[in-house]
């Protein structure tokens, strides 16, 4: 990464992080960047994709990819209030194929390839795997319980309930411990980025602006 | 603690926590620490299935993330490919989101190639849309898309030519941050071992799909990349990360203990009628 390539990329870090300090014109620039360049990088991969495996495809011949392309251009029907019901063959097309493609594959993916893990054989299981195996089929199936309305949940249903519901705080609280691992990865990436020659250097002047307009502000 | 610290710790809290975490975060970078990282029983089942891979075996991976995640996945993703390519195994990129053709050449810019070359040991598919259904067209037929990402004729490339269907690949390696389930669904079964790599907030999601044995491994984010690391005797961004890691969440655990001791002390203080 060559020195000029480093020093955007930090200032446009650092430009970002002054929303921590107040909002600012710096921010604002760097927001409506990254909206700019992520639309425009969408507009061309969009484009270049469409050509990929559309145009080229119809072009040597391959006349059956005229109706995937009617159901999309149908979509755009959804700006014209007169057609606008049109578009709805093309949401039909992309929901409809969507869901058979996901559903078809759940039920041996999801469901019974899941359900393998209540199978355990006992003759070589040691006491840490018949630990896990009661633990997993409890949580499963009292969490199952949690979600089956059909029944009042009173007595025994009641409480299995209620470790369903405790089952599902330890996997929530569990979720949230790494996702807060994984988010601090972000700003210790940058850290590490910033910390290194030539753009270390501009932290310096960074702190010199946020200092000489807290104590502008604080006079004032 | 005497009532100055007491009225300090009440007053700067906010101030406290931003310069511990800042602290933190910076420290590592500019006095490396080495914290000790030891890799757990799921990275090495990882790193031994590729270290068992013979060259010229056939290897599908999809970087299925963008620059905003690259934090979270990109340090092990340079990790696990850079054991493929010292492996000399052929690799087939593939892409299901929109981001992911760039961030595989930032990937391959960052690493050894260790003397691959485009079209003979490596091809870069591009970005194949539609999501699932993008996901369940490729693992129908992987030779649907006609072209790669810089517009060769597949029919060219020397890697492409082994490939005939989706059972071809000894293992496949999805890259991402949200949940696995469509990954999982399209290609589970058809690709017999699967190494995903993952944030560190979706490991309670994809854990029971490596017991189950629908997925080989994981590899869950920087830590799981540090890891790697460690494994390939090649110490790089994500062990660095690690270290800050382990610095900063040891200092937020000081902070959590430190607030509820001055929690304890307050309430202690207001119910004997103190103020």
């Amino acid at each position: 990464m060559d020195i000029l390539t480093s020093i955007i990329i930090a200032l446009l870090t650092l430009m970002a992080w002054s929303m921590l300090y107040r909002e600012n014109v710096f921010y604002n620039l760097v927001e409506s960047l990254i909206i700019g360049f992520g639309m425009g990088y969408l507009l061309y991969i969009m484009i270049t994709t469409l050509g990929k495996i559309l145009f080229t495809p119809l072009m040597e011949g391959q006349w059956l990819l005229i109706i995937p392309t009617i159901a999309g251009v149908l979509l755009f029907t959804a700006f014209i209030e007169k057609y606008r019901f049109l578009s709805r063959w093309g949401v039909a097309a992309i929901a409809g194929s969507g869901l058979g493609f996901a559903v078809s594959r759940a039920i041996p993916v999801q469901i019974l390839g899941q359900a393998k893990m209540f199978y355990l054989d006992f003759s070589t299981a040691g006491i840490i795997d018949i630990a896990n195996w009661l633990i997993i089929s409890i949580t499963a199936i009292t969490t199952i319980v949690y979600f089956t309305f059909t029944k009042e949940h009173k007595g025994i249903l009641g409480n299995m309930s209620k470790i369903g519901r405790w089952s599902m705080m330890v996997a929530f609280g569990a979720t949230f411990g790494s996702t807060i691992g994984g988010d601090l990865t972000y700003v210790i990436e940058r850290c590490i980025f910033l910390s290194r020659p030539p753009q270390v250097y501009l932290l310096i002047p960074a702190a010199i602006v946020i200092l000489y307009d807290a104590m502008r502000r604080r006079k004032k | 603690m005497n009532d100055m610290t007491m009225k300090v710790l009440n007053q700067y809290y906010r101030q406290i926590i931003f310069i511990a975490v800042l602290i933190g975060c910076f420290l590592p970078a500019f006095i490396p620490l080495g914290f000790p990282i030891s890799a757990t029983p799921l990275t090495v089942k990882a790193y031994n299935y590729i270290e068992e891979l013979e060259p010229g075996d056939l290897v599908l991976v999809s970087v299925d993330y963008g620059p905003n995640a690259w934090a979270e996945i990109g340090p092990g993703m340079n990790a696990i490919v850079q054991h493929l390519f010292l492996r000399k195994v052929n690799i087939v990129f593939v892409s299901f989101v929109t981001d992911g053709p760039p961030m595989t050449e930032k990937l391959l810019a960052e690493i050894d190639l260790a003397g691959a070359k485009y079209g003979i040991d490596y091809v870069i598919l591009g970005y194949i849309p539609g999501d699932e259904v993008g996901m369940a067209s490729f693992a129908e037929n992987p030779l649907k898309l006609t072209v790669d990402y810089y517009g060769n004729n597949i029919d060219q490339l020397d890697v492409m030519k082994k490939v005939k269907a989706i059972g071809d690949f000894k293992l496949y390696i999805p890259a991402h941050i949200t949940g696995p389930e469509a990954w999982i669904r399209q290609f589970s079964g058809k690709i017999q071992v699967i190494i995903m790599t993952i944030s560190p907030a979706a490991l309670a999601l994809v854990q029971p799909w490596v017991d189950s044995g629908q997925l080989y491994s994981m590899l869950p984010g920087t830590k799981g990349g540090g890891e790697y690391e460690v494994l390939l005797r090649k110490p790089g961004i994500a062990t660095s990360i690690m270290d800050a890691t382990s610095l900063t969440l040891t200092l937020v655990m000081a902070l959590i203990i430190i607030g509820n001791i001055v929690y304890r002390q307050e309430t202690s203080r207001a119910a004997k009628g103190g103020v």
